[in-house]
């Protein structure tokens, strides 16, 4: 049931005459209740006002005298009024609407400028992160660097007391020899001769006990006939010394590594080798190196009793010499671990990378 | 000149005595002519909001004085449903019964004082007041 315009001019003029004739609150009502129901239909003030129009105008046209005709009009004036109070409450309720909308647009930018600040605030929060991160990140490069340089001079170090030993004290012994030799030979009493002996003995001991050590140390052959010789050898002695058999096997392209690596590999041989001789009660063991795709494998392995792990690599570092190894390893980019299974003995495994470029070449 | 007078609201005809009361007493006071009209729609509004949710309250007339001004206060009280959220029904738009929702937010922008107390379950209460005004027509 909804009011067209023409519906509001039609009742409005009813409305309007039956107010006219008896000027009661009722008629006011009517047209109260009829600018409501206008709203209602969607139809605006301008009808409203038409309808209005179009009311006097058949008031003039009908009054009896152009006077009462008039006065009709004035009157009619309240009931237009009545009928207009909708409108102006709709009126206010837009404008009421309005200050709300202002109000809200007002504290949503107020929160877009707390979320921007909050958003500032987080990203120079970020950056620091960033700062501390790299800052990290420089302390751990820096950390490891020292670890290799502390590792070089080592080497540095063994190097030259190796060195020292051989030429100085490996020569003065030498010297003694050879001067014990020609008293020896210089034609005196039996038991003279014998004391002499015996001290020749001796000295030839001490030496051999140097050049253990020396070799032990920082075998020159390592520096100077390339790793494999420089295993082969270590290992032999070992054997010799230790009565355990240990095969040996090694890829050529071993020999492709650069200084560092290789002395890697020796130090590994040397810890490994020293390990299964203390603890493992074997009965052989195996130094094996293979080529890999892009690496160098080398594997030591023992048949004798199995160890934990874990109990030995863990936090308390029971194992320094094993920790040692692991670091070094680590330091030329490679990868270690071990594998120890009871009934199944031990197995070191180091892999280090290398670039194959055909000619087994020194790349230090 | 403490006139007190009530209103039953039971039926859509009570509006109309709510109205010509109203209107009366507006007179009285010296409000002017589309003052009146004003104090009528708002009772309009409020009497039929009784009627229509409530079925049934009263309007209770009255006259008000400070100092300075004088003025009619209109009470409406119901025992109705009570207004769940009130927040949104005083929102211009809002209407639960399908009407506009000129309602009782209308009535709140015609009159210069306006409270309204609602509670689900316990009816509602509006009061509001009109100062007489000698700055023009606009109420």
């Amino acid at each position: 049931m909804s009011l067209t315009a023409d519906d509001l001019v039609r009742q409005y003029q009813g409305a309007l005459r039956a107010y006219l004739d008896r000027r009661d609150e009722a008629a006011l009502q009517r047209a109260y209740e009829m600018g409501r129901k206008a709203i209602g239909a969607r139809l605006g003030v301008m009808d409203l006002a038409h309808a209005h129009q179009e009311a006097i105008l058949a008031l003039v046209a009908q009054g009896p005298t152009l006077a009462e005709g008039m006065k009709a009009c004035r009157c009619a004036q309240q009931f237009f009024t009545e009928s207009l109070w909708s409108f102006e409450m709709t009126q206010r309720g837009f404008r009421e609407a309005n200050r709300m909308l202002s109000e809200l647009n007002a504290a949503l930018e107020a929160r877009a400028r707390e979320l921007a600040q909050a958003n500032g605030a987080l990203k120079r929060e970020i950056r620091e992160r960033k700062c501390v991160e790299s800052a990290l990140r420089e302390s751990e490069e820096n950390l490891r660097r020292l670890s290799r340089r502390v590792l070089e001079a080592q080497e540095q170090e063994r190097t030259r007391i190796s060195r020292e030993l051989h030429d100085e004290v490996g020569q003065a012994l030498t010297a003694i020899n050879m001067n014990l030799a020609l008293l020896r030979d210089a034609g005196a009493p039996r038991r003279f001769a014998a004391k002499v002996a015996d001290l020749q003995k001796l000295l030839e001991q001490t030496m051999e006990t140097i050049h253990n050590f020396t070799r032990e140390l920082r075998p020159a052959m390592l520096d100077h006939l390339g790793l494999i010789p420089a295993l082969r050898a270590y290992v032999r002695v070992f054997s010799k010394r230790t009565g355990l058999p240990v095969r040996f096997q090694a890829a050529p392209e071993a020999e492709g590594l650069g200084m560092e690596e290789k002395t890697v590999l020796y130090r590994v041989t040397q810890e490994g080798l020293t390990n299964v001789a203390r603890h493992a009660r074997a009965h052989r063991a195996a130094v094996l190196i293979r080529r890999g795709d892009r690496s160098i494998r080398m594997e030591i392995q023992d048949d004798g009793r199995a160890f934990n792990v874990e109990s030995k690599m863990g936090p308390r570092k029971t194992r320094l010499g094993l920790l040692g190894i692991q670091e070094r390893v680590r330091l030329v980019n490679g990868q270690f671990s071990i594998e120890s299974q009871p009934g199944k003995g031990t197995t070191l495994r180091v892999e280090i990378p290398i670039k194959f470029s055909g000619a087994k070449s020194d790349s230090s | 000149m403490g006139s007190d007078a009530r209103v039953e609201i039971a039926a859509a005809g009570d509006i109309l005595t709510a109205r010509q009361r109203g209107r009366a007493l507006a007179i009285q006071l010296g409000f002017s002519g589309s003052q009146t009209t004003l104090i009528a729609a708002a009772i309009s509004e409020v009497a039929r909001n009784i009627v229509q949710y409530a079925s049934r309250g009263e309007l209770i007339f009255d006259v008000i004085e400070t100092g300075t001004r004088r003025g009619m206060q209109i009470v409406a009280r119901d025992e109705g449903p009570g207004i769940a959220d009130l927040a949104r029904a005083m929102q211009y738009g809002y209407s639960t019964g399908g009407g506009l929702g000129v309602g009782l937010p209308g009535a709140k922008w015609l009159m210069d004082e306006f409270e309204i107390v609602s509670k689900p379950g316990a009816g509602t209460t509006v009061t509001m007041k009109k100062w007489v005004s000698h700055l023009g027509t606009n109420g």
